[in-house]
């Protein structure tokens, strides 16, 4: 039987980040997720790299974490950074009492602020309504949460460790009170198996709780469903906060080529199969414009909604969702279940998930005997990209292509560079909108990259590919065509997961109600389900 | 807000624009407008780099913009990103000079016949290619002192208009500024000559904002009295025209005042053909035209496509009897101004015209008709068809009766 | 504020527009078309597939429509094939079928049901079209189907290309400026000619290009061509759209393109105007009759009254009043969603539009 010491359930931030942590530990850890990486509320979320702001009144404690963590990931990950700055805007209409509290709070809790008047806000970030009075800078950031996934796993496979995506842990096997093995179901061919281990984490999320009951434990985590509405350009340069207690639609962050608006906040039952109702993205809307007032005019792309995993042990009572505490919980079942080997990290937020890995690695390594303390706020996740091959990579490609390729791939560009000197078809632009060549595409989809892909929509996890204002139905054809190209995927195959891609993209576009992306929509309907005959629009 | 402002967001990539491109067609590994204007201005608000040579190839013909179904600014935002494109020092150097062709003007009619000799001869025009970048295969148009006749006192009762000549009129071609002068009084309409300086035009053209933002400013100020009381601008030249209409506005439409008055201006300006077409309407046009057997064909300038006037001329010829007009429906001559000159552009430009230069050999005219000066030139260049503004014909099909 | 008078105005240039503009202009009347750019047809080239017409869409018509439609794209060099009881599976880039009664000449060669050996042609270096997938999936879906077109992939080579990817776009334009373009092209598919009866090719033979053309190209060639309709920008259905307007300015239509009808002037019941966003001010053009077929965006320029239409197509409130006497609404206007037999609808609507405001068969002609 397969085995190793450490196994990994989810794939997202926290897991990610467990898995480097392992690594550079010298512990032999897989990491399994039943998707692709980034599946739950990691890919769900805004970006935002915390500066602790939003959290400094109501929990200081949280907000130093965060100011902590958010510097820390602004030096190991620089590559997954967009460090954009961010301003906490104070309107008119919100209780001008908070404005002292915050920036007193900023100063006790170490996040550097400084004032600045509504001129010069206005000149900072034009798209602002004129009657604000003023504003605070503060170092909130957006970080690329794929890359910022992809990135720990890819230094931890480096180093060794495992990762398999579409591989979902369906059982949790103990003898004695000791984990022992997992099984495992692959998602998309059904095949299963089982490894085994002597610890296994609980990195599950929203499905933490699901987890824990396959070892007979109960983990309480509440969903609570967020929603957020992705606009198709740069609104603002910086991120923008409205200055008063967090509430819905507050948040407007810069993410790459687009801005994620967010976020509404209702408790779910489960993490899976969410949806934005109208009234919500209505809601969303109306105050997205009380924010910034062009969003009136603006194009939303798509609406995408996720869980907030939030911890509620007995003692935390009914409260809502925005009221539990966002600090995240480090459950050692042998020690309150009784179940060696099995341990849970639930709750947190993206922008802590180095920490969080931090201090679960602390608790696996001791249980271990491993005597390596953590390397992960120093050790830089990705090395630096050779200048002649990013000289090179400017040369035989346009400048914001260069650019965009040089950010993502890292050293690995120096595969693309070689991969068009010898083909230069393959620096051809196959989604236009995100400006993704085929020569990426195909390095993703290939044997060379470190995190696998099976899907086109994995590709666009890595690449973005899809992520524009055609929301695949141009790019996704032509990287249908380069996953058969590259012959890895038959012709069959590659319709098939052509066929899922465009269901994806359509589902997140039909919560949009209005404006242009409803005709974009349309024509992708109409285009495949009637010219081509080939994937008809699901009614209802 | 400027209407380029958030307009990218209606892109629905649908790439008609790249179909209508006369670049595209002409210049195969041209981008096209879809990639310069809505694609890489959200890339551009990233932050990321994306400044290109390609932009200078764009015609701003403003085809793409209309076929665009989606009403986004196509070409607008590829000026913007001209506007920021760094070139290298000599076309730099050139390109000062075409953005300014009233001044340019202004220094070659000090001494007009000078000018001409020197710019006809070859020796001037190798070093002006070698070192200036202007294509040796163009010749200039001829310098004229200008002369566009006195204004005339307006008229109790009778109807008066500003006429806004633009560069090519007050330097080029003079004479024919007279004519419109006539033409407008043949239809009593009284003339005033406006003394504003270029429209800026060529300045944005030539990536230049700065200068045409100066210009726009000088042309609000020598204009808004007029049109503050009420009288009408006219224009004979249609990229002057579409200045008028859309570009002072464009330009200074964050400015408050500046933007309200460009508005103003806007709404007063008149192509000539429409300002005839317009008194037709209410049957106020002279139309005591002689029969004529000209055979003509018409080319509709991209300038005059973009004003969303129909095609006034057209129609206007139409109703001299006997007169026989085509329009040759063949898109963009490929002059586009100073472009055509440009060493490094002269290929495109023709073979942009290439689809005009068979169309007028298709039908064969005695002439061609256009209002663009520079397409004329382009035309004669091209076809070795002679090409005329279509005023001087309407104003030859009174002269039976002698003049007034 | 100017005006133009015509006897027609017909707002929206897709299947729908036109074919009201033909109709009219065919009859007589003076008609300005405005547009803002290109119908959707030019998506899917125009092809028709035939769905039953609910009952109230006239349906009994629809082959004097038929009829009138394909006369006009033979006059415009772009001679639509098939009729309303034929049925062709024509190929498209994702291997699968279309079930199509009609389509411009250049598709209609494409039947899968007719016992051929068909060459998928690919051209190296051409961007989101491969020859080898299409067939693998033709050639799949054709046995799913019953269908008994057995298709080969091949792939040609051309010494010009704009650089080291080429779109279909590019290959038209170059095909429209280029004898030597379409000599190379010809002689690179001869080989192919010699053991298959059928040459599929991604739609790229034109922009301006018609059945002279076509034709001349697939004699010369001697075997029978089809294309396929790519990606956005598809260059058979802008071949289409280019052929259709040409024609019609040739027989007199005036065309206002590229810019949006933004207000119908509605006044006494009738339509007094319609207003072209145009530059500077409002242009205004002044029918005697106007026909709506600015596609399935755009009801809002009705306002919020319009509900349906009456058998004269003209739009009406919820309880029955006629909007405007002298309106019409013809195409996707009519229903808010496009799709399946859009095309279909699109051109009897139009033709009925368009003849019901020339006095023939329409409102004139019964009062
Ligand atoms: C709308 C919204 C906005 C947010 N915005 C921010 C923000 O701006 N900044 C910030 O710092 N935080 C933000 N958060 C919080 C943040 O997203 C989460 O706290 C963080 O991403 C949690 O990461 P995780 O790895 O713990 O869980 P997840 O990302 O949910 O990962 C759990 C993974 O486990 C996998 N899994 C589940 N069951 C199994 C199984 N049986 N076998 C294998 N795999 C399994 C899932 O597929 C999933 O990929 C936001 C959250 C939401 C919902
Ligand atoms: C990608 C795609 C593929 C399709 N494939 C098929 C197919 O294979 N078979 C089929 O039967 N149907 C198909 N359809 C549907 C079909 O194309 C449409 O239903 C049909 O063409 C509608 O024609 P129309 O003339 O009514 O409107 P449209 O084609 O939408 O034309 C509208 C016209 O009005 C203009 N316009 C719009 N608003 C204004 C305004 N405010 N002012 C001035 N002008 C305006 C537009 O510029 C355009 O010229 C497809 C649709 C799409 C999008």
């Amino acid at each position: 039987m397969e085995s190793t010491q450490v196994i990994i359930v989810g794939g997202g931030a926290t897991g990610a980040g467990i898995l480097w942590d392992l690594s550079l530990r010298g512990i032999p850890a897989v990491l399994l997720e039943k998707k692709d990486l980034a599946n739950g509320a990691t890919g769900r979320c805004h970006g935002l790299l915390h500066s602790g702001g939003r959290y400094v009144v109501k929990d200081p404690e949280a907000a130093r974490e965060c100011a902590v963590e958010s510097a820390i990931i602004k030096k190991i990950a620089p590559h997954c950074v967009h460090d954009t700055g961010g301003l906490f805007v104070r309107y008119p209409q919100d209780d001008p009492t908070f404005f002292d509290r915050w920036e007193s709070a900023c100063r006790g809790a170490g996040i550097a602020s400084e004032e600045v008047s509504a001129d010069d806000a206005l000149g900072l970030e034009p798209n602002l309504p004129k009657n604000i009075l003023g504003a605070y800078t503060c170092p909130d950031a957006h970080v690329d949460v794929f890359q910022l996934t992809r990135s720990n796993i890819a230094a931890a496979v480096a180093r060794g460790a495992g990762f398999r995506a579409y591989c979902e842990v369906t059982a949790i096997n103990i003898e004695d009170g000791r984990v022992r093995s997992v099984d495992y179901r692959d998602s998309r061919t059904g095949e299963e198996g089982r490894i085994a281990c002597e610890v296994v984490i609980n990195a599950g999320g929203g499905w933490a709780q699901k987890v824990a009951a396959m070892a007979g434990v109960d983990v309480p985590v509440r969903c609570d469903k967020g929603s957020l509405l992705v606009l198709n350009h740069n609104l603002v340069t910086r991120v923008v906060n409205r200055c008063r207690m967090p509430g819905d639609a507050d948040i407007l962050v810069p993410a790459g080529p687009v801005c994620i608006l967010g976020t509404s906040s209702m408790t779910v039952p489960g993490p899976e199969g969410l949806t934005a109702a109208a009234e919500e993205v209505q809601h969303l809307l109306d105050l997205g414009i009380e924010l910034i007032p062009t969003m009136a005019e603006a194009r939303v792309l798509r609406i995408f909604s996720g869980a907030r995993p939030l911890y509620t042990p007995k003692n935390a009572g009914g409260a809502g969702g925005r009221e539990i505490s966002r600090g995240y919980a480090l459950l050692d079942h042998a020690a309150l279940d009784q179940v060696e080997g099995f341990v849970s990290i639930v709750g947190g937020k993206m922008t802590t998930y180095r920490l969080m890995a931090e201090v679960t690695c602390d608790l696996i390594a001791s249980k271990l005997g491993v005597d390596r303390s953590c390397e992960t706020s120093e050790e830089p996740l990705r090395l630096p990209v050779d200048p002649r091959i990013a000289v090179k990579a400017r040369q035989i490609l346009p400048a914001q292509a260069a650019a965009i390729a040089e950010r993502r791939l890292g050293p690995d560009l120096v595969h693309i560079v070689n991969a068009i000197d010898e083909r230069p078809e393959l620096a051809e632009i196959i989604c236009e909108c995100e400006q993704v060549t085929r020569a990426e595409v195909e390095f993703v989809l290939g044997d060379q990259a470190s995190v696998p892909v099976h899907t086109i929509s994995d590709i666009g996890r890595r690449t973005r590919l899809g992520f524009g204002p055609c929301q695949g139905t141009f790019c996704g054809y032509k990287a249908m065509l380069s996953g058969y190209r590259s012959r890895r995927w038959s012709a069959a195959q590659a319709s098939d997961e052509f066929e899922r891609f465009l269901d994806e993209r359509w589902k997140g576009q039909s919560f949009v109600p209005q404006g242009k992306q409803v005709e974009q929509l349309y024509l992708s309907h109409d285009l495949f389900g009637v010219t081509y005959n080939f994937h008809d629009r699901k009614e209802g | 807000m400027r209407r380029n402002d958030i307009s990218l967001d209606n892109c629905l990539k649908c790439s008609d624009c790249v179909t209508v491109c006369p670049v595209v067609t002409a210049h195969p590994a041209y981008p096209g407008p879809k990639h310069l204007g809505p694609e890489l201005e959200r890339l551009r608000r990233e932050g990321l780099p994306c400044d290109t040579e390609w932009v200078e190839y764009c015609l701003g013909c403003h085809r793409c913009d209309l076929a665009c179904p989606n009403q986004v600014d196509v070409s607008g935002l590829i000026a913007a990103a001209k506007a920021r494109h760094q070139k290298p020092f000599l076309r730099k150097m050139r390109d000062f000079w075409f953005a300014r062709p009233g001044l340019l003007g202004s220094l070659l009619t000090i001494a007009p016949r000078l000018t001409n000799l020197l710019l006809g001869l070859k020796p001037v025009r190798l070093l002006m290619s070698r070192f200036l970048k202007i294509s040796a295969k163009r010749r200039f148009p001829a310098y004229v002192a200008p002369d566009l006749g006195p204004s005339q006192a307006a008229e109790a009762g009778a109807a008066s208009v500003l006429f806004f000549p633009g560069c090519a009129i007050r330097y080029n071609q003079p004479d024919l500024g007279r004519k419109v002068v006539q033409l407008l009084q043949r239809n009593g309409v009284r003339t005033t000559i406006a003394t504003s300086g270029c429209c800026g035009l060529p300045a944005l053209a030539n990536g230049d904002e700065a200068e045409a933002k100066l210009r726009a400013r000088a042309g609000i100020e020598s204009l808004i009295e007029a049109v503050s009381s009420g009288t009408r601008i006219v224009t004979a030249c249609t990229s002057c025209g579409h200045m008028l209409k859309t570009g002072f506005a464009d330009l200074l439409g964050d400015e408050g005042e500046l933007a309200e008055k460009s508005r103003k201006i806007a709404e007063s300006t008149f192509d000539l053909g429409e300002f005839l077409m317009g008194r037709a309407d209410q049957g106020l046009l002279n139309e005591a035209f002689q029969p004529s057997s000209l055979r003509l064909a018409y080319h509709a300038p991209c300038h005059q496509t973009s004003q969303g006037i129909g095609r006034p001329w057209f129609h206007l010829l139409r109703r001299v009897p006997g007169l026989r007009i085509e329009d040759l429906d063949a898109g963009c001559c490929g002059m586009s101004g100073t472009f055509g000159f440009k060493e490094e552009k002269y290929p495109v430009s023709m073979a942009v015209g290439q689809r005009l230069f068979e169309g007028i050999r298709d039908a064969d005219p005695q002439m061609v008709v256009t209002e663009c000066a520079t397409c004329r030139m382009q035309i004669e260049h091209g076809s070795r068809v002679k090409a005329i503004h279509p005023a001087e014909l309407l104003l030859a099909a009174y002269s039976e009766q002698g003049q007034s | 504020m100017e005006s133009y008078r015509f006897d027609l105005v017909v707002v929206g240039a897709g299947i729908a527009g036109l074919t009201a503009a033909a109709a009219a202009a065919a009859r007589g009347l003076r008609v300005g078309v405005v547009n803002a750019g290109f119908g959707l047809f030019v998506f899917g080239a125009g092809c028709v597939e035939s769905r039953q017409l609910l009952p109230n869409e006239a349906p009994e018509k629809l082959g004097e429509a038929i009829e009138f439609f394909c006369d006009l794209t033979r006059r415009a060099g772009c001679p639509f094939r098939g009729g309303l009881d034929e049925r062709r599976h024509l190929p498209t880039i994702m291997g699968s079928f279309q079930t199509i009664a009609l389509a411009p000449f250049y598709l209609w060669n494409g039947d899968a049901a007719a016992q051929v050996r068909a060459a998928v042609v690919g051209i190296k270096g051409l961007s989101s079209f491969d020859a080898q997938f299409a067939t693998e999936r033709l050639n799949h879906n054709a046995r799913r189907q019953d269908l008994n077109t057995s298709y080969v992939a091949r792939e040609i080579e051309l010494s010009w290309m704009p650089g080291t990817t080429a779109t279909t776009l590019q290959l038209a334009n170059r095909f429209d400026r280029d004898a030597d373009f379409r000599r190379e092209l010809q002689q690179a598919l001869e080989p192919i000619t010699r053991d298959t009866d059928l040459i599929i090719l991604p739609g790229m033979l034109g922009l301006r290009s018609g059945l002279n053309e076509i034709s001349d190209f697939e004699r010369a060639l001697d075997c029978p061509l089809c294309e396929l309709p790519t990606l956005p920008p598809s260059v058979p259905g802008v071949r289409l759209s280019n052929a259709i307007e040409r024609y019609l300015r040739k027989s007199g239509v005036e065309f206002f393109s590229g810019f949006p009808v933004r207000k119908i002037d509605l006044d006494g019941g009738r339509c007094q105007a319609v207003q072209i966003d145009a530059p500077a001010r409002p242009l205004r053009l002044v029918g005697d009759e106007v026909i709506l077929a600015s596609g399935q965006f755009s009801a809002p320029l009705l306002g919020a009254e319009f509900f349906g239409v009456d058998g004269w197509l003209r739009p009406i409130t919820r309880s029955g009043a006629v909007i405007a006497e002298n309106l019409h609404v013809a195409g996707a206007l009519l229903r808010s969603t496009g799709g399946h037999g859009g095309n279909e609808r699109a051109i009897l609507t139009g033709y009925r539009a368009g003849m019901s405001v020339a006095g023939q068969g329409g409102r004139h002609a019964a009062e």
